[in-house]
């Protein structure tokens, strides 16, 4: 008897809807690459006077202060916070701070400074880009206490919360009142909201709802000197001066710590669901796009697609299966979703199924196949074909992971461009939100013993991908931002004038440059 | 061999499951799916087809207009045709095994069938009866919690099921019931170009109440409630704070 309800309950976990990349799924199968050295460090080196001072000034030490200042380096604990999720970066750091309050932070900051000690301020650690871990022994500012969701606004729809709140919960929050956070992405078990508006994350439902500059009301941030600036009035609308929380949405930790926001939220629509199709050339997959977002208009929610070598990747490496095949060139997803809340979950069913058929009309004679999912589980599998290809490339080896926004007709060209380069070295896939324009390119080459022949090919790629970006006036990093990996080269894709107003600001909050020192800026 | 595969319009899993204001039964709001168990089923009945085992696969399904849709996805996913018994009594709770069975009995005798594949429960009820009592009805074999089954060659089935001791093989011959558990196979995605041609496909509908047969529920649900709120634990500081407080709650 209880064998049959473990089966069904087994049922229920496997095929429940839309979960998430928990931080056990990070690849720590990847053996340890560093790809960035520590440079010339110029702040001071913390000491057993420091680490009792924050003792001192924070609510309980024991789980406030992780310190290792006499050991190796090597506690377990701080293991962690040194290394990033991809795990190519391990820092040095001896000593983690979690704080639980914006007063809290403010008072690490303002010592910090005095001493011109430097400071990693850390979210879920998902980021892609090493911006999220020390270079060396930089101390950690983790916002992982800060957890707090203050409430949410029915009126406003505004969600208020501090920072250290892992998007999932978020997303589990505002379900109770139908709603959801504007943001949504693979990483949603284990990234913070802070972390999302210090990079300005993009996601799956950028192309619908708009980006966090668009929904953020109001945030709080500590400045690097401990001044904290309070804009958490959350009102709709206030031209009252600068906008200046927009500047600390996507500074990558650079310019201040995030401790709370003000976040617009949509509605979650009243039903959805989602299409795979298979197409054989790109041009198909513009017309595609195109009908899409002609026929589909408010309705479209998400549009994504993938090429065959990602299809591969995830056949040989997860257990994720695309139910299209892998005989085709190229795959998109397709999600429509139905705002009126006034139809019954069968007639919703309906109008989807509808549009579904609608658009089939259009684009029949230019895929070669399609599916649309039937429930829930259905629904996952098919987005699990678009999220799941990250794990994919890593299980394959040592990853080259770009991130661009370039002009859709020239995806194609792009990655001929850069698989001639990398020959039989490596296996290159494109995929990613191209409703945005922003294609995700990663070429791994096999397994983690080879780290010559990729420092080999890194030589070939880079600079010249990057440059070849700028050819095309795209942007050399989407939505995943600058960190640490692209410091030596975002300079090469904004202007003199623009970056030079940047380190003036920066200048400006950060005298000491003891803010996440050397991302962003090399 | 003719097939009929029963499919149940459940309740989307992916749901809360909330009692309805009165709290006598499930609040049935919300997306509705085909029950997992009659997907996987479905999708035998067509690999069967698809081996030339089976000639003809029907879908049956008992409820309101609604259970049409159902019928329609197992169309899509490659029936041929779906009988549709259309009743208003609730099928989640009021039309139980005993009359479920019984159904498909006269839908069995009506259609000359060689094979019924049904799910082994439903994710509503959970009653993992159905199938048990039609076989016993019918007097023919029947096969529960199937996880694989094979052909052999004097035209009996060899089933494995799925027991709480491990996996038993049986060999039964045809006619037969057969219920189907979670790993016999993983169902298809049905393609748009069957599920335009699946609205082509005949669905015949009969009223479950010119059907003469006695429908009315054997047991009775008394109340349907939420269980009860799980409270948080109460953190301590020491090992004196715990003994006062183990003391005030009289635990010890």
């Amino acid at each position: 008897m209880f064998r049959h309800y473990k089966a069904s309950s087994l049922l229920r976990q496997t095929l429940v809807g839309r979960t998430s990349v928990s931080s056990s799924l990070n690849c720590a199968s990847a053996p340890q690459i560093i790809l960035v050295h520590s440079q010339n460090r110029s702040y001071s080196k913390l000491n057993q006077d420091d680490v009792n001072h924050f003792k001192g000034i924070l609510n309980k030490p024991e789980v406030a202060v992780i310190e290792d200042l006499e050991g190796t380096g090597s506690s377990s604990e701080l293991s962690g916070y040194n290394t990033d999720w991809l795990n190519k970066l391990k820092g040095n750091s001896k000593l983690a701070l979690r704080p639980s309050s914006t007063e809290e932070v403010s008072q690490i900051l303002k010592y910090c400074n005095s001493r011109q000690l430097a400071v990693v301020p850390q979210g879920g650690n998902t980021g892609l880009v090493g911006g999220s871990v020390p270079l060396d022994d930089e101390i950690v500012l983790s916002l992982n206490r800060m957890n707090n969701i203050i409430g949410f606004d029915k009126n406003y729809s505004i969600l208020k919360t501090q920072a250290g709140v892992v998007l999932e919960k978020l997303i589990e929050y505002l379900e109770q009142f139908g709603y959801m956070p504007p943001v949504d992405l693979g990483a949603r078990g284990s990234c913070h909201i802070g972390g999302n508006l210090a990079t300005n994350a993009g996601g799956i439902k950028l192309l619908k709802y708009n980006s966090l500059h668009a929904n953020t009301i109001g945030l709080t941030a500590v400045l690097p000197d401990g001044t904290i600036l309070d804009n958490m009035r959350a009102l709709r609308k206030d031209n009252t001066g600068y906008h200046l929380k927009h500047l600390f949405i996507g500074s990558e930790g650079t310019l201040g710590v995030i401790t709370e926001a003000a976040i617009l939220c949509p509605k979650i629509p009243a039903a959805h669901n989602v299409a795979l199709f298979a197409l054989d050339n790109f041009d198909k997959v513009e017309e595609v796009l195109r009908a899409s977002k002609d026929y589909l208009s408010e309705n479209l929610t998400a549009i994504e697609f993938f090429d065959s070598e990602s299809n591969n990747i995830l056949k040989d490496h997860t257990k994720h299966r695309n139910p299209l095949g892998y005989s085709h060139n190229y795959y998109m997803v397709v999600e429509v979703s139905n705002f009126d809340n006034t139809s019954t979950a069968e007639e919703n069913t309906k109008i989807i199924e509808d549009k579904f058929f609608g658009l089939f009309e259009k684009i029949s004679t230019v895929i070669e196949d399609g599916v649309i999912a039937q429930d829930s589980s259905q629904r996952e599998a098919i987005w699990n074909c678009r999220e799941r290809i990250v794990e994919g490339f890593f299980k394959e080896g040592m990853t080259f992971k770009y991130d661009f926004s370039l002009p859709i007709d020239k995806f194609p060209v792009f990655l001929d461009k850069i698989r001639d380069k990398l020959g039989d070295h490596a296996r290159t896939g494109g995929y990613g939100h191209i409703g945005d324009g922003n294609i995700h390119v990663n070429a791994s080459i096999k397994g983690y013993d080879n780290l010559k022949l990729f420092k080999e090919l890194q030589k070939e790629l880079e600079p010249w991908v990057f440059s070849l970006v700028e050819d095309y006036e795209g942007s050399i990093s989407a939505e995943h931002g600058i960190g640490s990996f692209k410091a030596p080269y975002f300079e090469l894709n904004k202007s003199n004038k623009m970056v030079s107003v940047m380190k003036q600001i920066k200048g400006v909050l950060d005298p000491n440059g003891i803010m996440n020192p050397h991302k962003l800026f090399d | 061999m003719k097939v009929l595969v029963g499919v149940k319009r459940v309740l989307d899993y992916s749901i809360k499951v909330r009692p309805n204001a009165a709290k006598t039964a499930v609040d049935l709001k919300g997306a509705k799916i085909m029950n997992p168990f009659c997907e996987i089923a479905v999708e035998e009945a067509i690999q069967m087809k698809e081996k030339k085992k089976a000639k003809e696969v029907i879908a049956v399904s008992i409820g309101d207009k609604t259970a049409a849709e159902t019928i329609r996805a197992a169309l899509a996913m490659g029936a041929d045709r779906g009988i549709h018994v259309l009743t208003n009594q609730r099928i989640d709770s009021d039309l139980q095994p005993l009359a479920v069975a019984k159904i498909f009995k006269h839908v069995f005798e009506e259609n000359k069938t060689d094979l019924v594949l049904l799910g082994k429960q439903s994710i509503d009820d959970d009653a993992n009866q159905t199938g048990q009592i039609l076989a016993a009805m019918l007097d023919v074999p029947q096969a529960t919690f199937a996880s694989e089954i094979e052909f052999a060659d004097d035209g009996d089935l060899i089933v494995t099921r799925e027991i709480d001791a491990g996996l038993q093989k049986v060999k039964i011959s045809v006619p037969s019931v057969i219920t189907c558990d979670l790993r016999l196979n993983q169902p298809r995605f049905a393609k748009i170009p069957d599920i335009i041609k699946a609205k082509r496909k005949k669905i015949q509908t009969l009223k479950l109440e010119k059907l003469d047969i006695d429908t009315e529920p054997r047991a009775k649900t008394i109340k349907v409630d939420n269980p009860e709120v799980r409270e948080g634990g109460v953190m301590v500081d020491n090992v004196d704070d715990l003994m006062s407080k183990l003391r005030e709650d009289k635990i010890i």
